[in-house]
């Protein structure tokens, strides 16, 4: 019953990869969006009846060394509530994506949909695997499923290098953490999640091992230093990007240190360096997020920051206020995202500039509050869900380290003043369009008004939750008095853009030209993009290339050659016997060959090895 | 069972000699593809009999031959050899249906591969020391036509590297072997050629290493390992794709076979001494090879060369003596026999539609070929070692394996997983994506190009679904070769 969880949308990817053609686009989204509704039903009713862990065995995966490898799918607390957020976002996006992608139709868009099929599987296996290796198998499935939908556009340039730069920096972090689960298995001698969970003692070398499965997460949710390639990923058509960046693929790195928090938290040193890796990662991307102007991009950032505060949270020793912050965060930035989406649809796909928008709120109201709704969430302004999840970060690590808590609230401030910012800029003010903008369809603002509700009243789950994983938190009266910082940094962020986006204390030209240098650094993401692409990448490229020419061309081939000439030179005189005629050669090379081999057989049939 | 194996091995070799006397070209294939279908369907039944539980050899058939030279006819096959059997016999029975369509010479073609095949089943499965050189050196011979007759401009220079080449590296086998001969009759007073003996012969340090080195430098020119490598760029370019694919998916697996058949059972204590060398050699076959491989604009060399930098994975795996790595490094053999056969009929494809392997002449194939696209992007899915596909279990055992010992070896041949997404990606992106690019003469050209037909989707199919079953199931498949593994773990 619960493996039917997986089963739906692994059906789905099955079905439309194979008769997608035949079956028409609109029925392969119906397809798509109905698995994912199915799975999410069954996740809930999982959930719902569940009475303790359990460890579903599917088949004996590889014998190693004196044990075998199962593999299998785990259900607990954790990994169902966490099934029950993906598949009902995820279904959300699935519908909408019937709506966005309709301008395709026709264009073989069947296969979008087995792509979004096959990242929602990856997905749960990712969720619900048993053992690392089948985690594996989910990590390197959303890094597939993700290649293919953010190089969807793969006739144009941007998509095929942003699609190619997603993959290879999700496989070095992939390689960090295959790494990490190899020397997992040589320390604890099992791969199963149940067993690790039991066994987990303190063993020399846990320290390696967790940093290097701390990698991974690194790859998968776009931290510092392997962190280019997610706003690049914005290449894809938008629900791609609500999809990687709410309830997939990203959340996935948060969700494995919390799955593994048992190993985790057995090393120090390692949850330090998660923490720290936050915090740079927080203020970075919201620093950076401040001066883009992509209407995606900025949200891409701010999924960047999120994700970096969960992983400060992990660090800091709170693994449950982090996974309530990824669950909320899911809500509200797959809003975020299918409001942009919906912008760029009610533009007619014309422009993803800010700057060339504005006015929308005329034109299009239903979006115009569902990204107010979501803005204002990320922003943690109360009582929108955003405010609960991080504040209790926030107060969570406010007891254990003043200076982190601190930093988180500045990384909150950034966050409220460039997400209001956005939205002031694409909303309010004027706009002057050749095309009238337009509201989108239903089944396009449908799902945008359950997001929002979510939003808006999810984070009062807030308890709930910490009791249904056995976490302590505040009783909310002095949750809601602690939280007085917290507010205070969405008001000082929300006013600040709103004086320079909608009162205009200062023309925003005037600013840029006196701070275009920091301006540029961190539009250039503090010109860690141009290090990668045109340092590295093309540093390795230019390298092979001389290795190839000097040393295989010259030096080894020209060695091997070498010998070649000087021996056919003295050789030449005695190769006059041979006439040259290959195909002569050949036919005489068969009937000998033929002949020594029937010579044999007839020794063979003499020793009468046929009768054995 | 033991005449099934005899009947398979021979089988390809009795059609050659029909078909070259056929007239009509299409007799020639249609019963060229039966006989490789029969022997695919034999070599089946060997594996799904085959007892993993054992690690001697089944199947056997002892006959004396030449028994003043204490010769036999001897024959059998272990775990790894039924499994790289299977392997051949699939590999074959696809070639013969996608090569349907040559037209030159097509009887000469196809019993050139006839006899080629039995010559590799003949290597895997021989345990006489002669009968193994006989069926060794056999393959160079018809390989050598296929690439001189039916490849393309640079055909005679490449035959004839690939020629002494490895004729080179096998002339250090024959001195080896003639070594261990000489030596097995000044200790046990009688010739024998039988593996088994030898086997059991334990040899004094310094012949262990000497022998060591001659074996080893046979095997690794066919490997390729670093630095005896470059024929194998060259033969690829310049081969038909057919003959790629038995190059790659086969012959290649004979020199890591010859390292696990015979380097490491009969020279344990030198094969341990070596392991430094052989890792660094391993190592930078994987990192160097993955660069050269980027660096190329020929779409085959690049294959080529991605080849050499997984085999350096098989040797790492095989000298890093722990049972999880050698079954890796067999597994290995298997998983990348099926994804580069199934990359070389990719190059082939596009040779045979768009009659080049530069990128600059290709590119934007994807949208007017979505049925090729989708094969080409699984097959190198399947070699970068994507979960899913026999490349991940394969490469997972031998990163376990080796880390367990040489945890450092293990994190740097790693980065090989990194490198290899960049080049299949940079290759796939040059090749088939970017059409919005592409001037309107190209564009009408892919407009009038005829996507996969059947004879190119059947191998494609078997090959790829072989890669996956063993990529998700791989449990049985390492069950088999894993009673070798131990037992050569047996003798350190």
């Amino acid at each position: 019953m619960q493996s039917l969880i997986l089963l739906f949308p692994l059906l789905s990817f099955i079905t439309i990869g194979l008769f997608g053609r035949r079956i028409g686009d609109l029925a392969s989204g119906v397809i798509n969006a109905g698995a994912g509704i199915l799975s999410f039903i069954v996740a809930l009713i999982t959930m719902l009846s569940m009475k303790g862990p359990e460890d579903i065995v599917f088949y004996k995966f590889l014998p190693l060394s004196n044990t075998s490898l199962d593999i299998g799918i785990y259900i607990d607390k954790l990994s169902i509530t966490t099934t029950v957020t993906v598949t009902f976002v995820a279904s959300v996006i699935f519908v909408y994506a019937i709506g966005y992608m309709r301008y395709l139709f026709g264009n073989w868009t069947f296969k979008f949909f087995a792509y979004f099929s096959l990242f929602l599987f990856s997905m749960l296996l990712i969720l619900l695997g048993d053992s690392l290796i089948l985690m594996f198998f989910g990590w390197e499935g959303v890094g597939l499923a993700s290649y293919l939908l953010i190089g969807y556009f793969h006739e144009e340039k941007f998509a095929t290098k942003a699609s190619l730069e997603a993959f290879v920096m999700n496989r070095i972090g992939d390689w960090s953490f295959i790494l990490g689960i190899i020397y997992t298995f040589w320390l604890f001698g099992t791969l199963s999640l149940p067993k690790l969970f039991e066994n987990a003692n303190y063993v020399p070398g846990i320290t390696l091992a967790t940093l290097l499965l701390f990698g991974g997460a690194v790859g998968k949710s776009g931290q510092i230093p392997l962190h280019t390639w997610l706003p690049n990923a914005m290449a894809g058509p938008t629900p791609v990007s609500a999809l990687l960046h709410a309830a997939t693929m990203v959340a996935a790195g948060v969700y494995m240190v919390a799955r593994l928090y048992p190993i985790f938290s057995l090393s120090q040193t390692t949850l330090s360096y998660i923490a720290i890796t936050g915090v740079v990662t927080m203020l970075f991307a919201a620093l950076v997020a401040t001066v883009h102007d992509d209407i995606k991009k900025i949200i891409a950032f701010s999924t960047m920051s999120q994700l970096a505060i969960m992983f400060t949270a992990l660090g800091m020793g709170f693994p449950t206020a982090a996974m309530f912050h990824l669950t909320t965060h899911a809500f509200f930035k797959a809003l975020l995202f299918l409001a942009a989406g919906a912008v760029i649809t009610g533009l007619h796909h014309h422009t993803q500039n800010i700057f060339e928008m504005g006015g929308l709120k005329k034109y299009m109201p239903i979006t115009f509050s569902a990204f107010m709704i979501g803005a204002l969430a990320l922003s943690g302004f109360p009582p929108f869900a955003g405010y609960f999840s991080k504040d209790a970060i926030v107060s969570s690590v406010m007891d254990k380290n003043t200076l982190v808590a601190t930093l988180i609230l500045v990384a909150s401030m950034l966050t409220a003043y460039y997400i209001t910012r956005e939205a002031f800029v694409v909303f309010l003010g004027q706009g002057h369009y050749h095309e009238e903008p337009h509201e989108v369809e239903p089944i396009m603002s449908f799902p945008m008004l359950i997001l929002s509700f979510l939003s808006l009243m999810g984070g009062f789950l807030l308890w709930n939750y910490f009791s249904y994983m056995n976490s302590s938190i505040e009783p909310p009266s002095s949750f809601i008095a602690h939280s007085i910082y917290g507010i205070l940094v969405a008001i000082v962020g929300i006013s600040l853009s709103y004086l320079l986006y909608v009162k205009k204390i200062v023309d925003p030209n005037t600013l840029y030209e006196l701070f275009k240098p920091i301006h540029t650094l961190m539009k250039s993401q503090f010109y860690t993009e141009y290090i990668y692409h045109n340092i590295i990448a093309k540093g390795y490229l230019a390298i092979s290339r001389l290795i190839y020419k000097a040393v295989d061309r010259i030096i080894i081939d020209g060695f091997v050659n070498g010998v070649a000439s000087t021996t056919s030179n003295y050789g030449k005189p005695i190769s006059r016997l041979q006439n040259g005629k290959l195909n002569y050669y050949a036919l005489y090379m068969l009937y000998g060959v033929v002949c020594v081999f029937l010579l044999l057989i007839l020794v063979i049939f003499k020793g009468g090895i046929l009768n054995g | 069972m033991a005449s099934i194996l005899n009947i398979a091995i021979f089988l390809p070799l009795v059609g050659a000699f029909i078909v070259s006397l056929f007239r009509n070209e299409w007799l020639t294939k249609v019963v060229s593809i039966a006989i490789s279908g029969v022997v695919f369907a034999l070599s089946v039944i060997l594996l799904v009999n085959f007892n993993p539980n054992t690690h001697h050899f089944l199947y056997r058939t002892t006959v004396p031959w030449i028994s003043s030279l204490g010769i036999n006819y001897d024959v059998g096959l272990d775990g790894l050899g039924v499994s790289l059997f299977t392997l051949t016999a699939l590999i074959f029975f696809t070639v013969f249906i996608w090569a349907i369509k040559v037209k030159e010479k097509p009887n000469l073609f196809y019993a050139l591969f006839l006899i080629l095949e039995t010559t590799c089943l003949g290597t895997f499965s021989a345990l006489d020391l002669f009968l193994f050189y006989l069926f060794w050196e056999g393959m160079l011979v018809p390989m050598y036509f296929i690439i001189g007759f039916w490849g393309h401009d640079r055909k005679i220079y490449a035959a004839n590297k690939f020629f002494i080449y490895t004729f080179f590296g096998s002339l250090f086998l024959l001195l080896g072997l003639a070594t261990m001969i000489v030596y097995g009759y000044f200790i046990s007073g009688h010739i024998s050629f039988e593996y088994d003996f030898h086997r059991h012969i334990a040899y004094p340090l310094w012949l262990q290493i000497i022998l060591f080195v001659l074996f080893g430098i046979g095997f690794a020119v066919k490997v390729p390992m670093w630095p005896v490598h470059t024929w194998l760029p060259d033969a690829h370019v310049e081969a038909p794709t057919a003959g790629s694919v038995v190059l790659a998916g086969v012959l290649l697996k004979m020199g890591t076979f010859g390292f696990v058949r015979y380097s490491l059972p009969l020279f344990p204590q030198a094969s341990k001494i070596f392991i430094p060398i052989m890792f660094m050699l391993s190592v930078i076959a994987i990192i160097y090879a993955a660069m050269m491989a980027i660096s190329q604009t020929n779409i085959k060399k690049l294959i080529a060369y991605s080849s050499i930098s997984h085999m350096g994975m098989v040797t790492l795996g095989t000298f890093a003596l722990s049972v999880s790595a050698i079954n890796g490094a067999s597994y290995m053999m298997i998983a990348h026999g099926l994804s580069s056969a199934a990359l070389f009929y990719a190059a082939g494809f596009i040779y045979d539609r768009f009659h080049s392997y530069e990128m600059s002449d290709l590119g934007g194939i994807a949208k007017y070929l979505p049925n090729f696209a989708i094969l080409f992007m699984i097959s190198g899915l399947a070699s970068i070692g994507l979960p899913g596909f026999s490349g991940f279990v394969s490469e997972f055992l031998i990163l376990l394996g080796t880390f367990k010992y040489f945890p450092m070896w293990a994190i740097v041949a790693g980065v090989g997983m990194v490198l290899g997404a960049a080049y299949f990606l940079y290759m796939y992106k040059n090749v088939m994506l970017e059409s919005a690019s592409l001037p309107e003469s190209k564009i009408q050209k892919l407009q009038h190009t005829m996507d996969l037909e059947l004879h190119h989707i059947i191998p494609f199919v078997l090959i790829l679904f072989g890669a996956f079953i063993m990529g998700i199931m791989p449990y049985n498949f390492v069950n088999i070769v894993s009673q070798t593994s131990k037992l050569i773990l047996g003798r350190f």
